[in-house]
């Protein structure tokens, strides 16, 4: 047993029903017990949609366990079939039915004559498959049983996107951008699946000349089955970023090419697409360049952000980091080989001790990381799943192609412009008289209680409990020495004198450092000199 | 008493799994620790369903069941892998009381956490307790019946001759617990405690002195549990909205021998007046109730009494004896669906075209996106709305809503397909 306080992905059937519910005309039976009805709330609460989820419950209860558990799984098949009349269902297993010893297929087998749907049932282990594979794995059954047709190639040069889906990470956009790119080198989009397609679209994958994988995590499985049955070649390659997306159009025309094509001769110049080029470059973009990132997320969305960082932004990654098993060795060489430092890690308390220790300028992650930058009062911005209701906003707001450029660009902006004002409205908290109290107060400076003898804010447990230095307590309080306990360490009333000192955007860092330097030394009280000490051995390194 | 027509669907019900009446038990009871025995799913459930993502204290977490735990395939698997999580909890939390929270899977593979309980409770000096909240049996708020049982195993048993005093049993917020108390001192109620107490050190002492009352309507197995210890039980409505709190005093009055005051009919109207505006907003209005907390009765009962019409009503479990008080006052010749089939239901609510749809999380868009307002039900669950005072809120709740519906139906922007999940190229 392992203790789990929060996930970065959602267990195997939550997969298998973001590709099921993205897809109308296929149903999803949860063969489970009634706690995990949940399910369909994601859908239409994160992702708004607008229809019943095509997502049915079999909600067996206990006396059913050991009996008829398989009778009212048919039940429900039979209730759906007739009510919803889809082409497909299928039959997914959460945890509590993994452990019983039922035999779904066959009972589904049988059933089979009498249905108009086709039944499918897909064996999910929720015990070691998480919710990329899981999606990844239904998606591929999916594929394996009913992509059938002749396999007769259209005329003009055209491709499957797949692995998209309902819930993924600005799917919904990057699905009609990515689609753009394809007809703009002259490839037409013979079906899109999951999400931009419909459950009749199987019988006609084959006809595509190639197939795209924006993103490995999902789609991939279902790309190499429709290789072996129809010969149909496959690009892995995600669009994210000026470069990429040059790459991502180059590597289409050239399969196009080799398939006997004619080629399109698209090649244009990212300076009319998109903005990110002039900008980058522009006078404003100057302060980015010493400016280091953090970057965390699904495999594909990680490497790709971290990539433009680096080279298109000029926010040198000092970590990047992964909470996709599956393809986290691939992500590690590629670290390796960029000189990143690469890590996995499916636990977020693992993460935000990591950017605790870097302190980078900018947290690109998922919606956790934003909140584990805000406790250390970094600017963050989110680039990755899993879904939040935040993710699925009014605008177009594409991740990838020249849009999704610029959005990303934005992103990073827009962050370390909000990261400095709330420094300034911190700055001018500090005028005597002067109170703010807004929604940035969450992300104020925990360090320097102007009066140290009153009781500490509402606010400030929440901002103090998750940096490194585990506490600030006020030693006067106690009555027994002056300045500020922080952890083991004490903070002298001439240190934190002379801690004011230093200018307003860099004094969480330099007492940070301070304090790194003080625990290496094994100093407890902190001195004026020991902020001196540190910075003259900050400036040697 | 109303002739109420119940119709047991015992169908694909959506609904919450009961592991989520943790969201609001572990701010209640202080210093206590929900360990959840179980699996991905139930984690995932904790965190998506109930958009949990700030820890800046953790005080649940789910002890997730793996492969290679499956494998082990010794009768103490459980046992030492629960001993060596449970004592990185105590060191790093030290808690008061930790619940051992049973779920569908570890019931399915016979993990024996009331033993495990037992034995750990030695071991580590302080109360680790079974809380009983499978999914395989319960529905969303019936999970605090089992930790309330839990707790109860653990409450002292009242000295012998202790004086005659009332036990409310539920978790309210502490608004409403402290309003609830203040009118009980003014009525000169003695009041023995409260369970869930809010330091789980002081437990109720519970025994045949006790007079104990439901301040939630779902919470059967807990008043069993207590009458099994003596404990006399007064049958009442669930104190929500003005004229149903009028009654939940009067009935506790009665049972303490004293006569009503009149004061209480007083604040009843002074409360009906607060809500006047709601309640003028409501006359007429249709509505369906087709909640998943179990509060669908006592809902049911105040929109009637503000003059709304209850066209469809469903709950996801009944229990006639546990609900008689709340069930006599509901208006005549009603049908109400026990886990109803929620395709068919919707289907129904739809041709109803309800003013007001009360439903889970689930249904509410795809409702709103046939232009029928929705209110969540979980609301009721996660707002004060209990007593004279919250009489305001709820009715506020309620007819938000409705406001906001006709605002909107002036534009008519009804959208009934999924647009969002199709590529418009």
């Amino acid at each position: 047993m392992r203790l789990h306080y929060w996930t970065y992905e959602g267990p195997a059937h939550v997969g298998a029903c973001r590709v099921g519910s993205s897809i109308p005309g296929v149903h999803t039976v949860l063969h489970a017990p009634g706690g995990d009805s949940y399910t369909s709330v994601l859908f239409t609460m994160i992702d708004r949609q607008c229809g019943f989820p095509a997502v049915t419950n079999v909600s067996y209860g206990r006396k059913e366990v050991s009996t008829t558990g398989i009778d009212r799984m048919i039940t429900v098949v039979e209730q759906v079939e007739r009510t919803h009349q889809p082409r497909v269902i299928q039959v997914i297993p959460t945890c509590t039915s993994n452990l019983l010893k039922e035999d779904v297929g066959g009972a589904l087998n049988r059933l089979q004559a009498q249905c108009n749907a086709r039944l499918l049932f897909l064996q999910l282990n929720a015990f070691c498959e998480k919710e990329d594979q899981g999606a990844d794995m239904t998606f591929a059954g999916l594929v394996e049983a009913l992509a059938t047709g002749t396999g007769e190639r259209t005329p003009e040069p055209s491709v499957n996107i797949l692995g998209l889906t309902s819930l993924g990470f600005r799917h919904r956009d990057d699905l009609r951008e990515i689609t753009l790119l394809l007809n703009q080198c002259g490839v037409q989009v013979n079906a899109a699946l999951p999400l931009g397609g419909t459950a009749a679209d199987f019988d006609r994958l084959g006809r595509a000349w190639f197939n795209v994988v924006p993103y490995a995590e999902i789609g991939l499985r279902a790309a190499k089955v429709l290789e072996s049955r129809f010969g149909q070649p496959y690009l892995v390659h995600a669009p994210i970023g000026i470069q990429a997306t040059q790459e991502f159009i180059e590597l289409v025309q050239s399969k196009v090419e080799e398939l006997g094509g004619r080629p399109a001769n698209f090649h244009p110049r990212p300076e009319s697409l998109s903005r990110v080029p002039w900008y980058s470059r522009s006078a404003d973009s100057h302060y980015l360049t010493p400016k280091r990132s953090f970057v965390f997320g699904v495999a594909s969305h990680a490497l790709a952000v971290a990539r433009m960082m680096e080279e298109e932004i000029g926010m040198r990654p000092l970590a990047v980091g992964t909470f996709s098993y599956e393809h986290s060795a691939a992500f590690l060489d590629t670290c390796a080989q960029r000189g990143w430092q690469g890590f996995y890690s499916d636990d977020f308390k693992e993460v935000e001790r990591r950017i605790a220790e870097l302190m980078p300028d900018i947290v690109m992650g998922t919606q956790m990381e934003r909140h584990s930058a805000r406790r250390h009062d970094l600017p963050a911005t989110v680039i990755s799943c899993p879904a939040h209701v935040t993710d699925f906003p009014a605008r177009y707001s594409p991740f990838a192609g020249w849009e999704g450029a610029n959005v990303i660009f934005d992103a990073v902006t827009h962050t370390l412009t909000l990261g400095l004002e709330s420094h300034l409205i911190d700055m001018f908290r500090e005028l005597p008289g002067v109170e703010h109290d807004s929604v940035l107060g969450a992300v104020r400076l925990p360090d320097l209680p102007d009066t140290p003898s009153q009781p500490t804010q509402a606010a400030a447990p929440a901002v103090v409990a998750g940096t490194t230095t585990t506490s600030v307590a006020t030693a006067s309080a106690g009555g027994t020495a002056s300045g500020v306990l922080s952890g083991e360490l004490r903070w002298t009333d001439e240190a934190l004198a002379e801690l004011k000192k230093i200018p307003f955007f860099i004094r969480k860092k330099a007492m940070h450092n301070t304090e790194k330097y003080a625990r290496e030394h094994g100093i407890r009280e902190i001195l004026p000199q020991t902020i001196h000490a540190t910075r003259d051995e900050l400036s040697r390194k | 008493m109303a002739s109420l027509n119940v119709i047991r669907e015992a169908s694909c019900a959506e609904g919450f799994c009961s592991l989520g009446c943790i969201a609001w038990l572990y701010r209640k009871i202080r210093g206590s620790f929900f360990l959840i025995v179980g699996s991905h799913t139930c984690q995932y459930f904790m965190q998506s369903a109930l958009s949990v993502m700030i820890f800046s204290e953790p005080r649940f977490a789910t002890a997730i069941i793996e492969e290679s735990d499956l494998a082990a395939k010794t009768a103490d698997f459980a046992h030492l892998e629960l001993d060596r999580i449970v004592g990185d909890i105590v060191r790093e939390y030290n808690p008061t009381i930790i619940f051992l929270v049973g779920t569908c899977p570890a019931e399915i593979i016979k993990i024996d956490l009331q033993n495990i309980g037992e034995m750990l409770t030695q071991k580590y000096a302080r109360p680790i307790m079974f809380a009983p909240v499978s999914g395989l049996e319960h529905t969303f708020t019936q999970g605090e019946d089992g930790v309330l049982q839990a707790l109860l195993a653990v409450s002292p048993a009242e000295p012998p001759g202790a004086a005659r005093e009332l036990l409310l049993v539920g978790a309210v917020g502490d608004l409403v617990e402290d309003e609830i108390l203040e009118q009980l001192a003014e009525l000169e109620i003695p009041v023995r405690g409260i369970l869930p107490a809010r330091d789980p050190r002081r437990l109720p002492a519970i025994g045949p002195n006790t007079v104990a009352v439901a301040l939630q309507p779902y919470l059967s197995m807990t008043i069993n549990a207590l009458r099994r210890r003596g404990v006399e039980v007064i049958s009442c409505r669930t104190p929500i909205g003005p004229t149903a709190t009028r009654q939940f005093y009067e009935a506790i009055c009665r049972a303490f021998g004293k006569e009503p005051p009149a004061k209480l009919a007083a604040l009843e109207a002074e409360a009906w007046e607060r809500i006047g505006p709601e309640r003028e907003l409501l006359i007429g209005k249709r509505i369906a109730i087709i909640g998943d907390n179990l509060l669908e009765l006592p809902i049911a009962n105040l929109l009637y009494e503000m003059g709304a019409e209850i066209v469809e009503l469903s709950t996801p479990y009944f229990n006639r004896k546990a609900m008689a008080a709340d069930v006599a006052c509901l208006p005549e010749g009603l049908t109400l669906y026990e886990k109803p089939d929620v395709i068919a239901q919707a289907e129904r609510v739809i041709a109803l075209k309800p003013d007001l749809t009360i439903c889970g999380l689930g249904l509410a868009n795809p409702f709103e996106s046939r232009g029928l307002p929705t209110k969540w039900s979980i609301e009721f669950t996660f707002t004060p709305i209990h007593g004279f005072k919250h009489a305001k809120d709820l009715a506020e709740i309620i007819a938000r809503p409705v406001r906001r519906g006709q605002l909107m139906a002036q534009r008519g922007w009804y959208v009934d397909q999924p647009v969002n999940t199709r590529a418009a190229v």
